[in-house]
């Protein structure tokens, strides 16, 4: 019987975790800003 | 989700105003890093001592970035600033005297230059000292490469030190646009403030 490959070790893209505090501005606030800072960023101009 | 006592790095830096940009640099590269940026600047509460403040944030970090970069004589009162070398003290000594997992902390030690420690805390000598020479992207590069090695064997993939300070460089250069949205002053950024926008920035560009 042949022998089963060895098994790759998982990699995974690293996680990005929250701040430890949030401060004046609310994280939905902050993602929309970046959302809409970025879509001006990859538009043509 | 917020970070654990394994995902944290407590930052010893300098606050002033010139040093800004490379604090920017650093809280960058430890949140792209998959790392959570730990500050006594993030607690406002004035019934809390400072020092206590210092206390909990050490304690509740696996690892810490010490920049001794600011320890230089005040032009008026001919002393050095020596709250960043006080900092590594407690942290070093938490990690000896303390028990369980904080004999597991780790840190990266920073100056302008590699050898430049010897001249004002020689008990120091034989850490790795790593300098970023003023220079942001030497910064980025350095706690990217820095928390690359801590995790090794994990099996999580960061980006290149290249990459992570192109990224850095398009984000500063988005974060005014950023802040006019959101009604807040670029150069007046809280640390809460910026570490919210990082990450928000990051999440939408992993």
């Amino acid at each position: 019987m042949p022998k089963a490959a060895p098994k790759r070790p998982v990699r995974k893209k690293r996680e990005i975790k929250d701040s430890a505090k949030q401060g004046t501005i609310t994280r939905k606030e902050a993602r929309e800003a970046v959302r809409r800072v970025s879509k001006n960023e990859s538009s043509p101009r | 989700m917020p970070g654990t006592y394994d995902d944290s790095v407590f930052l010893n830096c300098p606050f002033d105003g010139a040093y800004r940009v490379l604090m920017e640099a650093v809280v960058f590269a430890v949140h792209d890093s998959g790392f959570v940026a730990r500050s006594a600047l993030e607690l406002d509460d004035a019934s809390q001592p400072r020092i206590q403040k210092i206390y909990e944030i050490i304690l509740a970090s696996r690892f810490g970035i010490h920049d001794l970069s600011r320890t230089e004589l005040d032009p008026d009162l001919k002393l050095p600033r020596f709250n960043m070398p006080l900092e590594l003290g407690i942290f070093l000594g938490i990690k000896r005297a303390g028990r369980g997992r904080q004999k597991a902390k780790r840190c990266l030690i920073l100056d302008v230059e590699r050898y430049r420690y010897q001249a004002f805390c020689s008990d120091i000598a034989g850490q790795d000292i790593h300098a970023h020479e003023g220079s942001p992207e030497i910064a980025v590069k350095v706690v990217r490469n820095w928390l690359r090695n801590q995790t090794q064997g994990s099996g999580s993939i960061f980006p290149g030190a290249v990459s992570m300070q192109e990224r850095f460089r398009t984000f500063v250069e988005a974060l005014p646009a950023m802040c006019r949205l959101v009604h807040l002053e670029r150069d007046d950024l809280i640390f809460n403030d910026y570490t919210t926008l990082v990450v928000q920035r990051l999440k939408e560009n992993p």
